[in-house]
């Protein structure tokens, strides 16, 4: 089944480990046309973690799945290393996916129907690849779910569930990761927790981690900041401090 | 893959017991259907293997013709063959055969008790709901069926045997007196003995009376003749040969035989080719049943493709975010495909499995039901044949997953993204290309149904079936466009009474037309089913209601039950005669012969009364005065043959030969009369002595004569001649023996031909054996 070779062969240092040229992204037409992403470049650097940031229905989300080939663009260019995903068939694209994306959705992210160990496991049985157990005992311990893993998703708190799907989006150990405010329902410790692990998988598992969150303690933990407004990157900053970061965001709407 | 599914079925129990159901069943009737049938062949196959086992040989007259349903017609031999094939080299001994219907009616004291009783105490009279056989007492006990196990063979002229199921149900004992309806009349004889059929109690539950060889010849109705000779050779001499010897010895003309002054043309076969050919014309009979089973089995599968395929339809609806989901985290359109069709594969061979199961039972069920009709079967144990086990589980499971095909196609084609948004909005309730195609099925199966219901082009049940069906796929293609506009006026009202909770459900029906119009649709199948059972069962009804309103101007119906195998003695008409305040009286009397070279079923009537009793509508030429050498012709008929009054038609009867018949009259209504009648005259000329009985006889008494003391009588009058409301004459082929040559009226396997319009009649009959129906 697997075509491309598997996580354990990236090829980091060439480039980018993905980016966005000139993307626009427009959902409906005519009167009721919301232009989402008004002509994005952006990169973002391998082994790296970046925060997105911006007020809602900025296009943070449309941008990570525009990114992550999940949805196509309306013009411009993904590239995902040195592959421009916009042209790339529905199997390659899914090859894709499945062999160097992990992502953590803003909401519904779990099968009913499986358990939480099921789900984080998924990604690997579809690729019919045989998990790495001493990585997902990590991964696992890592979101605190050691006593959950039998557990439905409808057994789990709203918390629980974004942990399942943080470890999901892990556990296949991809170069790269979306996760679309991973932290959001999450309290301070497990936020924390999750947040650690992700700088971890950056620093020791050589992944690159594209989050987005609305809290500025959170995007601290990133190497760099990217911030949206209506569709367009207005700013950027690069070892960002809670406080910093705060302070640029109540420039927002200006 | 295996998990996601494994894990949703379980998860979605009552959904999957819902798609299982149609399949369930569609596969429980046909298995049902295939159990059945098979364990009836089997059944039967055994007996005439076993009936005929030693038997090495028969001789017996070639049939001239079939009847109309492909049933070989012959006459009887005279019984000086059986002493000329006795001369042949290698016959050891000989056997006449003679085979006949014989109502064990009880005891003269049980008699009298029932008749104190009421009809009722009559219905539960074995005699009247199983066919009622009479065989005769073979001496050579190789090829005798049956066994004496109590008593001992009868021997005197008065003398009978009785199966051991009969003796035992109707409290019979050896020395008793006992009365037994046949052609001859109803006579008491001294039961000597009680008898099984090989090992069983009774063949296939009907009940058997036999005779000393002469006395079962003149009570069946065969004075100096037999239905044929079975031949047993010498030891060392195998079938082949004797067979060989005997067509030599017919050819040098040793053995001849002569009936009604006709030369008869005999033939031979050997004991095997007998066996063989009961076989086969039990299996044509059965391959009629096992069709006319199967066309349910296939309307249930057939509504079963709609059904999978809308609870796919919902299913994939209502897993849109899950799919795309597993789209998104890495799961390729042939995956999310084969999730689906693994999902329907589990289903439908889960459902096969159990419809199987269940068919096994049902068909345990089919046979408890037949025999509660009337249709007792040979008791055997059950066959479940590979082909029943194969064809259930292949039909069923490609069924479902086929059905499943297009909704798991829908799945395949989920965009991950579906699993970030709602599911789009769907805009097949505007779609152009829908209404064309919708419309144009729609229009077609209408032409189809218009066409076949009233016009005579081609094979009108096909043309309106398959119009039918293609109505109902139009209505399924344009459901989405209807789903709109009707959940508007449908809602208007719920909205205004259900407040908030019906907008909703309004603005939710409306929002998908297609998933609403695909629920709907299942729906509509299980209404357009019901109503098509409906219909169906009470056009039959009314058809036959119909009949006898229009068309009776009788006041009474004497039916004689039992599914026309047998009749009324014909000393009825007789004695009903007499009775006070009849006006008139006529049977209606059933054979078969040949004309135009086809076997066709001939009614005959009394002509000087029947005008008053019913009325055919003569539209040419008169019924009244017509004599034995006249026949009476159906318009249609008459009309595809060109025939006018007047004309000669030749008709072959198997006992007299070819006879030239004069049309006297032609008629209008095809009921209760069917499409060649004759004078009972001429039918008491050209047909034999065993087939002189009445299915029917109609009565009509004078005006104001009081209905219900001639009731009275009329049912005293008939329960003296036959206490069990009929009985008499041939019972027709239950396939234990081969007397193909008595046209008698359909047989227990056969289609509801003519002679068995008074449906209605006879299923009262059967609880209260004579029905005397008074006609308004
Ligand atoms: N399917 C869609 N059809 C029409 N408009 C859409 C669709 N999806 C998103 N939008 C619009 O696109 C814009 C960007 O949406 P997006 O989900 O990317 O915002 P966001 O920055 O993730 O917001 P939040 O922080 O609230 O999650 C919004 O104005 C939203 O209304
Ligand atoms: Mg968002």
């Amino acid at each position: 089944m697997t075509t491309t070779a598997p996580s354990s062969a990236p090829a980091p240092t060439a480039g980018p480990a993905a980016r966005g040229v000139g993307v626009y992204k427009t959902y409906g037409s005519g009167e009721a046309e919301v232009r989402a992403l008004d002509g994005v470049d952006v990169e973002f650097a391998p082994q790296r973690f970046t925060a997105i940031m911006g007020p809602s229905g900025s296009g943070k989300s449309t941008l990570m799945h525009c990114m992550a080939g999940l949805d196509d663009v309306t013009s411009g260019t993904i590239y995902l290393g040195d592959v421009d995903i916009t042209g790339l068939s529905e199997k390659k694209l899914t090859m894709l996916r499945r062999d160097r994306l992990g992502f953590v959705f803003q909401a519904y992210n779990l099968v009913p129907t499986l358990n939480a160990i099921e789900n984080i496991t998924l990604p690997m049985a579809l690729a019919g690849r045989d998990p790495d157990q001493e990585w997902i005992d990590q991964v696992v311990r890592t979101v605190g779910l050691d006593d959950r893993l039998t557990h439905r998703p409808s057994e789990l708190s709203g918390g629980q569930q974004q942990r399942v799907a943080v470890a999901r989006a892990l556990a296949s150990q991809p170069d790269l990761v979306f996760a679309d405010e991973p932290t959001g329902n999450l309290d301070s410790k497990s936020g924390i927790q999750v947040l650690g692990f992700l700088r971890q998988a950056v620093d020791e598992f050589d992944q690159t981690v594209v989050m987005v969150t609305h809290d500025p303690n959170a995007a601290a933990n990133a190497d760099r900041v990217l911030f949206l407004e209506d569709g367009k990157i207005v700013d950027e900053m690069s070892e960002p401090t809670g406080e910093k970061v705060l302070e640029r965001m109540k420039r927002f709407g200006d | 893959m295996w998990k996601t599914t494994v894990h949703g079925l379980l998860a979605h129990k009552l959904r999957f017991a819902l798609t299982a159901l149609a399949v369930f069943l569609g596969v429980a009737f046909m298995a049902g259907t295939l159990v059945l049938t098979d364990t009836i062949g089997k059944a039967f196959d055994d007996l005439f293997a076993s009936v005929n086992e030693g038997v090495d040989a028969v001789v017996r007259e070639e049939s001239p013709f079939d009847d109309d349903f492909g049933q070989a017609i012959r006459s009887p031999i005279p019984e000086q063959i059986a002493d000329e094939l006795t001369a042949v080299d290698g016959v050891e001994s000989v056997e006449g055969n003679v085979f006949g219907a014989a109502t064990v009616i009880g005891t003269p004291e049980q008699i009298a008790k029932r008749e104190k009783e009421g009809d009722d105490a009559l219905g539960r009279n074995r005699g009247a709901q199983s066919p009622a056989l009479g065989f005769n007492w073979p001496v050579a006990q190789e090829v005798n069926p049956l066994r004496v196990v109590a008593g001992e063979a009868p021997a005197a002229d008065d003398e009978i045997v009785v199966d051991k199921a009969t003796a035992d149900e109707e409290d019979l004992a050896v020395g008793d007196d006992v009365v037994v309806t046949t052609v001859a009349g109803t006579e008491a004889y001294e039961l000597v003995g009680i008898v099984t059929f090989g090992t069983a109690d009774s063949p296939g539950g009907s009940s058997v009376t036999a005779w000393e060889t002469s006395a079962a010849q003149r009570a069946l109705g065969f004075d100096g003749t037999y239905l044929d000779v079975r031949v047993i050779a010498d030891d060392g001499v195998s079938q082949d040969e004797v067979v060989a010897n005997i067509s030599e010895a017919i050819e040098a003309g040793e053995i001849t035989g002569t009936a009604n002054g006709r030369d008869l043309k005999l033939e031979v076969l050997t004991g095997a080719e007998l066996t063989d050919e009961d076989q086969n014309e039990l299996a044509d009979q059965l391959g009629f049943f096992n069709t006319f089973l199967l066309v349910f089995a296939g309307v249930a599968l057939f509504v079963g493709i709609f059904i999978i395929y809308n609870t796919f339809s919902i299913i994939v609806a209502q897993r849109t975010r899950e799919m795309a989901l597993l789209r998104a985290i890495g799961a390729d359109r042939r995956q999310v495909l084969m999730s689906v069709m693994l999902e329907a594969l589990i289903v439908g061979l889960l459902a096969s499995a159990l419809g199987l199961g269940a068919g096994i039972l049902l068909a345990g069920v089919l046979q408890g039901a037949l025999e509660a009709l009337g249709i007792d079967l040979p008791s055997t144990s059950t066959v479940i044949g590979m082909r029943t086990l194969v064809a259930s589980m292949v039909v069923g499971t490609l069924i479902t997953v086929v059905s499943a095909w297009m909704p798991a196609r829908r799945a395949a084609a989920i965009p991950p993204i579906a699993a970030l948004r709602d599911v789009s909005i769907d805009t097949s309730g505007r779609s152009g290309r829908r209404v064309a195609i919708g419309l144009a099925i729609a229009t077609f199966g209408a032409l189809g149904l218009f066409v076949g219901l009233f016009t005579e082009i081609g094979n009108s049940i096909l043309i309106v079936g398959v119009g039918a069906v293609l109505v109902f796929l139009g209505v399924i293609v344009l459901g989405p466009l209807l789903a709109l506009p009707m959940s508007r006026a449908l809602g208007a009202p719920v909205r205004r009474f259900r407040g908030t909770a019906g907008t909703l459900a309004q603005a939710n029906a409306m929002r998908n037309p297609k998933r609403t119009s695909a629920t709907a649709a299942a729906l509509i199948i299980g209404v357009g089913l019901v109503g098509f059972i409906t219909i169906f069962a009470s056009s039959a009804s009314a058809s036959i209601g119909s009949v006898i309103d229009k068309a009776f101007l009788a006041d009474f119906t004497v039916d004689s039950g039992s599914f026309g195998l047998s009749g009324l003695p014909p000393e009825l008409v007789d004695q009903i005669e007499e009775l006070d305040g009849v006006e008139a009286v006529s049977p209606v009397r059933l054979g078969t012969a040949e004309i135009e070279g086809k076997g066709a079923q001939l009614s005959a009537v009394d002509p000087t009364t029947i005008n008053q009793l019913f009325d055919v509508g003569v539209s040419e030429g008169a019924i009244e005065g017509a004599g034995p050498t006249d026949l009476f012709v159906l318009r249609d008929k008459a009309e595809e043959e060109g025939w006018t009054v007047g004309d000669t038609v030749t008709v072959n009867f198997a006992r007299t030969g070819e006879q030239e018949l004069a049309i006297a009259a032609i008629y209008d209504e095809p009921q209760p009369a069917g499409t060649y009648t004759i004078t009972l005259e001429g039918f008491e000329q050209n047909f034999d002595e065993s087939q002189q009985f009445d299915p029917q006889v109609y009565v009509r008494y004078e005006e104001g004569f009081d209905l219900d003391q001639a009731r009275e009588e009329l049912e005293a009058t008939v329960f003296a001649v036959a206490p069990n409301g009929g009985g008499a004459g041939p019972a027709g082929n239950q396939g234990l023996d081969h007397h193909p040559d008595q046209p008698a009226p359909g047989c227990g396997l056969r289609p509801v031909g003519p002679g068995h319009h008074h449906r209605t009649a006879r299923n009262r009959q059967l609880a209260g054996i004579v029905d005397l129906r008074a006609n308004p």
